[in-house]
């Protein structure tokens, strides 16, 4: 019982992660019809600036740091959508691979460039940083603190893209972009905020699971992997599917780590397979016409 | 609203698919605009809007050029495009449709809201919960004309608007159109059936590969034998209101 607790504490901290990253993806994803490939290095950008502004202090500054690197990866995805990213919006998919691919290797040398080839840490505050006993289970409270996040953006992702005029908008384009710019709408502005948003949400994910990582680069190519098999397995544009999806990747990834520590990572490509060959579209996807 | 198009050229690829055509929407006119399947009907709609865009010519909406301008500026000017088929959006619900028409436009006023375009179109009001994906054929043309009025428009682009409707379903739409005409909106009426196209518009344009063939009223039109087995229509077929 208590180490199952230990385990599912574990893959549920895991899962929130990346389903806020994937989230981001998958918003992009939708609204643009774009698969972003730097996504990881939004993600890796995040830890990287989450490790220069907390510094060697712990306490109230963890937490602000944690915003602020999400802000300034959000100014960073303002940039690269209007330097790279909007040439490409509707173009051919390989063309669009190629140009995001492109982005990710100048991201990963300048981020070499300014944090070096090192693993960083950063210490999460004392107030979470210890743990609690549930079952005769001992838990990190670090791990509530990632579940709640990503419980948090899932919510307001549900509220904004179900209860908003705003979210209305975004999910119009989804639907049919041609009509919503006939109809009005400045779809590069919104495409803009879009992507922004999901720039914001990959370096969240990475500012908030510094404490559990060692922070270094490669860490954008592991996660971009990660999160497209997430995206793919929830199908392409669904927050709900993610959210699915994150949780069974996250499952097979800690089923595998168990029982066969060495072909871990198979099965996690064995779900994907799974649940392709049954639905190729993706949990909640939809067939392609 | 006065919508003036002056020879303009538009290519799909390597084809092309106007030739330089013209023409003119007066305020308050309702025109048809003719033609076979593929004559370049749907293009002249896309390269008003500007979804495709005309290597040359001139596009004028009460004298503002449109040429070049983004595809989001007609709406914003009062120019309402409703394309064919079922375009809507099919994940949003009715009310979520009609309210994304409003915020598209947000610096528009004019008479019509959620409010007016239900007691326009009562079964909306009943369905308005409902996913647009799952309306019905007759039921998506309703909302594709709601979410028009809901930009308060001067002037509609209609494509094709019978296509793949009931016969019962058109006759309802005769009558929005009608009702429309009275709201003092011109409309610019895309349409391959010329007997549907004759009920509604004044005047007409008749569209060949790419070029105006012939433009005048719709009884001129009717009255000649050549246009008239240009439209496919029967020699014996006199339409509604006699030739």
């Amino acid at each position: 019982m208590a180490q199952f607790l230990t385990e599912a504490m574990g893959t549920l901290s895991d899962a929130g992660s990346l389903f806020v990253v994937a989230a981001g993806l998958t918003l992009v994803f939708g609204a643009m019809r774009v698969i972003n490939l730097a996504h990881g290095s939004f993600y890796m950008y995040g830890a990287f600036l989450m490790t220069t502004f907390v510094g060697t202090s712990s306490g109230l500054r963890f937490w602000w740091s944690i915003l602020l690197a999400a802000l300034v990866v959000g100014a960073l995805g303002l940039v690269v959508q209007l330097g790279v990213v909007r040439f490409v919006v509707g173009k051919e998919p390989l063309t669009q691979l190629v140009a995001t691919f492109a982005v990710f290797y100048i991201l990963a040398d300048i981020g070499l460039h300014i944090w070096g080839d090192g693993a960083r840490t950063v210490m999460a505050p004392l107030a979470v940083s210890s743990s609690f006993t549930l079952a005769g289970a001992y838990l990190p409270v670090y791990d509530l603190v990632i579940i709640g996040c990503a419980v948090l953006v899932g919510l307001a992702l549900w509220l904004v893209l179900g209860h908003t005029s705003l979210g209305w908008m975004i999910r119009a384009a989804v639907d049919d972009p041609e009509i919503l710019q006939s109809g009005g709408v400045n779809l590069r502005r919104l495409h803009l905020g879009v992507f922004t948003a999901g720039a914001l949400l990959a370096a969240l994910a990475g500012a908030i699971v510094t404490p559990q990582i060692s922070v270094a680069p490669g860490m954008d190519q592991s996660i971009i992997v990660t999160s497209l098999l997430v995206v793919v397995i929830g199908g392409l544009g669904s927050v709900v599917g993610t959210a699915l999806a994150a949780l069974i990747i996250g499952i097979a990834d800690t089923v595998g780590t168990l029982v066969a520590p060495n072909w871990a990572a198979t099965f996690m490509y064995f779900a994907v397979i799974l649940v392709l060959v049954v639905r190729p579209w993706g949990l909640f996807g939809t067939p392609e016409r | 609203m006065r919508l003036e198009v002056r020879d303009i050229h538009t290519y799909y690829g390597a084809s092309h698919v106007l030739q330089g055509a013209s023409l003119v929407v007066e305020p308050s006119e309702v025109v048809a605009l003719l033609g076979r399947n593929g004559a370049g009907k749907t293009t002249m709609m896309r390269s008003i809007i500007g979804l495709t865009r005309p290597e040359s010519g001139s596009i004028r909406l009460d004298g503002e050029e449109l040429l070049g301008a983004p595809s989001y500026r007609p709406a914003r000017l009062g120019l309402a495009f409703l394309p064919s088929g079922r375009r809507v959006f099919s994940s949003l619900s009715v009310e979520e449709n009609l309210e994304v028409a409003r915020r598209s436009c947000p610096r528009r006023s004019g008479p019509w809201n959620t409010e007016r375009v239900y007691g326009l179109f009562p079964k909306l009001a009943q369905l308005r919960r409902r996913t647009a994906g799952h309306l019905s054929g007759g039921e998506q043309q309703m909302l594709k004309i709601g979410r028009a009025l809901m930009t308060n428009p001067a002037m509609i682009l209609l494509d094709e608007p019978t296509e793949g409707l009931s016969p019962a379903v058109v006759g309802e739409l005769g009558e929005w159109l009608s009702m429309l005409a009275r709201e003092n909106l011109s409309i610019l009426l895309a349409e391959q059936s010329a007997t549907f196209a004759r009920e509604h518009a004044s005047r007409g344009y008749l569209l060949e590969k790419g070029t105006i063939r012939f433009e005048g009223s719709m009884d001129e039109i009717w009255a000649s034998a050549e246009l008239r087995s240009a439209l496919g229509i029967a020699a014996r077929d006199d339409g509604t209101t006699g030739a």
